[in-house]
């Protein structure tokens, strides 16, 4: 399944809207991610606090924003645009790729609650498309 | 058997209770059918269905969505039997209609996208999205437990 011009299009003009609010769609996100999907959590055992708008939650939904602001900007290369954090997540954090899934799903809820009068069933398919090449692209480099 | 805490199904009574099934169901469909195409194929006999215009104002759609929503509403209504109350629609699902039962799944993903659009997140929170989920996942269980 690849983006068309127009998934392109439509990607790029929701995210203008949305990215005002990138840093309460990460944490809520993620926030949800934890509580809805608890295996998750096993990836962040380190930190002190894993409830819904903690701290440590606030502070990563921002940095898996930024991914996701990267990957708008690199939408025609997905791959290249995002070898490095594909290779981070692989090799280093080594996150089963099937939780590129859950997280995407958790923002698509988030996104759909925010902004429901932009977020019409084009959008949808065309972000629900997008998130599924961002996880493809950050599954590149797994074996 | 299912465990419920009380928390859980006091969200998802609650939750269900603020939610227009004449509503939620036609919108979650719909957007089944546009964001997921190859859903399709289970209705070639509803008609218009070339565009997302078309599907929702697909008249078909829309009385499939209250089905739908109707058959949630026993669910709902009989949390701690949903497999029994599901068998019948479960065998239907196999050998009838031959339903690919990943697809219960890309229906109950939308219908969370919808209820969480219609309740807002102060409502439709992180504690009542597991519980709604978690039944979403029971219920999409108990219609695949038949196939063979």
């Amino acid at each position: 399944m690849s983006l068309s011009t127009k998934d392109k299009a439509l990607v790029k003009t929701f995210w203008d809207k949305a990215s005002k609010k990138a840093d309460d769609v990460g944490s809520e996100a993620l926030s949800r991610m934890l509580v809805t999907y608890p295996a998750t959590k096993t990836y962040f055992a380190n930190w002190d606090d894993l409830r819904p708008g903690s701290a440590p939650v606030r502070k990563h939904g921002k940095v898996i924003m930024k991914g996701l602001a990267t990957a708008v900007s690199k939408i025609d290369d997905l791959e290249n645009g995002l070898s490095k954090l594909a290779e981070m997540h692989a090799t280093k954090l080594r996150v089963d790729p099937a939780n590129f899934k859950i997280l995407s799903h958790c923002i698509l809820v988030v996104l759909s609650m925010m902004f429901w009068n932009d977020f019409t069933p084009e959008t949808h398919v065309a972000m629900d498309k997008f998130l599924s090449r961002v996880s493809q692209a950050m599954s590149e480099k797994y074996r | 058997m299912v465990q419920w805490t009380e928390a859980e199904r006091a969200a998802i009574v609650s939750l269900w209770g603020k939610l227009s099934p004449d509503e939620i169901g036609p919108q979650a469909l719909s957007r089944t059918l546009i964001v997921y195409p190859w859903t399709q194929r289970y209705f070639s006999s509803f008609g218009n269905l070339s565009s997302p215009a078309a599907i929702l104002g697909n008249a078909k759609v829309a009385a499939h969505g209250r089905v739908v929503m109707g058959a949630l509403d026993k669910a709902v209504k009989n949390m701690d039997n949903i497999k029994a109350v599901y068998n019948d629609l479960s065998v239907m699902h196999s050998d009838k209609l031959h339903v690919d039962p990943d697809n219960f799944r890309l229906l109950s993903d939308c219908i969370t996208v919808c209820v969480a659009a219609k309740l807002g997140p102060s409502v439709f929170n992180a504690d009542v999205q597991e519980a709604f989920q978690k039944f979403l996942a029971v219920v999409v269980s108990a219609l695949g437990r038949q196939y063979h």
